[in-house]
């Protein structure tokens, strides 16, 4: 896995969020407790002299683990973050496809009906999936989530002025050019707080983190940052590889974006 | 860590830059066996023989109609650096995804087919490419199999290029030829025993031999600073030249005020800072600079412009992040595809510089009517 400059991603990141801030007038983060979103948190403390001035949102299904809510608890305290829980309800009869696009989607979209947000800050990144690879920096959603991605604005250069007529909302992707490895590189540098479920217990941990219904952990020994680090210098192996299989073949992931899936 | 050197593949529709780049990744092992696999079974479900196009054109209407739609990017480990190929669209009616994936990019890799020659689409592609800032092409003979692998097939193309690149705006730094085929991997990674009377690197090597080449020149300048917008008592910018020196006095430009910079903080060239400055609303799209020299203020400036449609008497220009209104005094005959030398005239002074000086501060994105992406033009 490529290793880039952490400092040139760095100032991008920091570059990309300071334009939105400018650029928008309500702004909200999507933290789901996995090590982009709260790395994302950390970039936007750099980025806002030592604060996160956005109000934090979280989907939470129910389904979570448990070490994730602990987490939570733990880092929103710490942080002074302004948290939002979006409850959705899961309906034990649907899964995959359906779970992810109907019930996340469908919290978010009331989260930010209820709160009149007009941008929202994802940590998705360029090498996780081949769809997400089409994305842009700053992405227009319609008002009823729909991403048309046959018809993306254009992005020139570090102009990121396309949507200026907007009824929907835009998601902003400060961390698209990261790779995992970056990630775990910058957790290790900054001496990010980690949830403990990356971690390897009993040779398995989760390399990807969903909920408990769709993520599966993986075979590995990496019991630290560093083993972590060590193990993504030769893997072949995709990093949503755990999750569940629908959803990772790439028209299921095109579909779920289309409808407003993070 | 190491280098990472974006390279925009550009090229006519079917001319195989889709098939070369997922080509390319293939052979390096950049991209993952689960992933070649589900370009496979797709292509199989499809009808078609294994496309490598696949692993890039992932999107299903992609697939099913063989062209690419929108940009995407795929890095490539080579040796002691690394690529990211950018690929684009080549069809007419996508150039803005084209644009947003070369505006980025240092090299341009051109793709032509030696069925189909130099067209009219890849002189199109160059030369928005080359307006955009890039002076670096290798040039990819693609589908060398289709005409034996012969030599007799290239000459025209070759005359064709020298002859269309020479009155390139911008000027070129560098160029190159190379022969081979995509779907084939001849001359891509290693040189093709096929094409005998080419003794030069295979494609693969003339990338790397160009990026070990083209060592960073670092200007010596005086700094500027691009303003973002305020956010407490502190401002947050972008160096575009120079670096911020304490307890000097810097002009807020166009307002041609003197301020100081009191305090400041840099994430590389992401910068907060302390000014002097109260009035910080409205700071978007203003610039610091040390020497007033360094650039220029007018409401007029001169620049030559790319619209994909005609332009009506007005339109919108996105300079440093912030939004004018602009017109134009000119009466074009044609529907789309229009370059266009003149000055125009916009809603408020900005503070610039000619894109062959600087290119952060020359440049900008142009609007229609109705907010809509149509081109962008770079200041002269």
């Amino acid at each position: 896995m490529i290793e880039q400059n952490l400092k040139d991603l760095e100032e991008k990141s920091i570059y990309i969020l300071r334009e939105a801030s400018a650029k928008f007038k309500n702004i909200a983060v999507l933290w789901s407790m996995g090590k982009d979103s709260t790395t994302m948190l950390y970039l936007i403390r750099k980025a806002f002299l030592g604060k996160v001035p956005f109000p934090v949102i979280h989907i939470d299904n129910g389904i979570d683990f448990p070490e994730s809510y602990k987490f939570r608890d733990e880092l929103a305290k710490k942080l002074k973050l302004n948290l939002i829980v979006a409850k959705s309800e899961i309906k034990p009869e649907i899964s995959g496809f359906s779970c992810c696009g109907t019930n996340k989607t469908e919290a978010l979209k009331r989260v930010l009906k209820e709160h009149k947000f007009d941008a929202l800050i994802v940590s998705i990144r360029r090498d996780e999936h081949a769809i997400r690879a089409k994305e842009r920096y700053m992405s227009y959603r319609d008002k009823n989530f729909k991403w048309n991605y046959k018809n993306q604005p254009a992005e020139l250069w570090d102009d990121y002025s396309s949507n200026l007529d907007t009824e929907g909302h835009i998601r902003v992707h400060p961390m698209l050019d990261w790779n995992e490895i970056d990630v775990w590189r910058y957790i290790k540098q900054e001496h990010i707080p980690i949830n403990p479920l990356y971690f390897s217990i009993n040779g398995f941990r989760y390399r990807s983190l969903g909920c408990t219904h769709c993520t599966v952990p993986i075979k590995s020994n990496a019991k630290n940052i560093d083993d972590i680090i060590k193990e993504l210098k030769t893997t072949n192996i995709e990093e949503r590889s755990g999750r569940e299989q629908d959803k990772e073949k790439e028209y299921v992931m095109q579909k779920l974006r289309a409808l407003g899936y993070l | 860590m190491i280098n990472i050197y974006k390279i925009v593949v550009i090229g006519d529709k079917d001319a195989g830059k889709s098939t070369l780049i997922g080509k390319i990744a293939m052979l390096t092992k950049a991209v993952s066996k689960a992933r070649i696999k589900e370009s496979k079974n797709e292509s199989k479900k499809l009808g078609k023989k294994f496309e490598p196009a696949f692993i890039l054109d992932v999107f299903k209407e992609e697939r099913e109609k063989g062209l690419t739609i929108d940009t995407t990017a795929v890095e490539v480990p080579y040796k002691d650096v690394a690529f990211q190929f950018i690929d684009v669209p080549g069809h007419e009616s996508l150039i803005k995804n084209m644009l947003t994936g070369a505006s980025n990019a240092k090299v341009g890799l051109v793709v032509i087919s030696v069925k189909e020659g130099l067209t009219r689409e890849t002189k199109l592609h160059i030369k928005l490419a080359n307006m955009l800032g890039i002076n670096n092409f290798i040039f990819f003979i693609n589908k060398m199999d289709k005409c034996y692998y012969s030599k007799d097939a290239i000459i025209e193309i070759f005359r064709g290029v020298n002859i269309f690149l020479i009155p390139l705006f911008n000027g070129i730094k560098y160029i190159k030829f190379n022969y081979g085929s995509a779907l084939k991997g001849e001359n891509i990674m290693k040189p093709s025993k096929k094409i005998w009377w080419y003794k030069g690197r295979p494609l693969m090597e003339d990338l790397y031999a160009f990026v070990k080449d083209d060592e960073k020149t670092n200007e010596n300048m005086s700094t500027i600073i691009s303003l973002q917008g305020a956010f407490e008592n502190k401002v947050f910018g972008k160096v575009i030249s120079g670096d911020i020196k304490q307890n000097k006095y810097y002009y807020l430009m166009p307002d041609n005020k003197k301020v100081s910079i009191d305090e400041y903080n840099k994430n590389g060239s992401s910068v907060s800072l302390k000014i002097s400055q109260s009035d910080k609303t409205d700071i978007s799209g203003k610039v610091l600079v040390e020497n007033k020299n360094d650039i220029m203020v007018s409401d007029e400036i001169n620049a030559k412009m790319f619209f994909i449609k005609k332009p009506e008497n007005y339109f919108y220009i996105s300079f440093l992040g912030k939004t004018y209104k602009a017109t134009l005094n000119i009466n074009e005959n044609g529907k789309n595809f229009i370059f266009i030398d003149s000055i125009i005239k916009i809603d408020n002074k900005i503070a610039y510089q000619s894109f062959s000086k600087i290119k952060d501060i020359g440049r900008f994105v142009i609007y229609d009517k109705d907010l809509k992406f149509n081109g962008f033009g770079i200041i002269k």
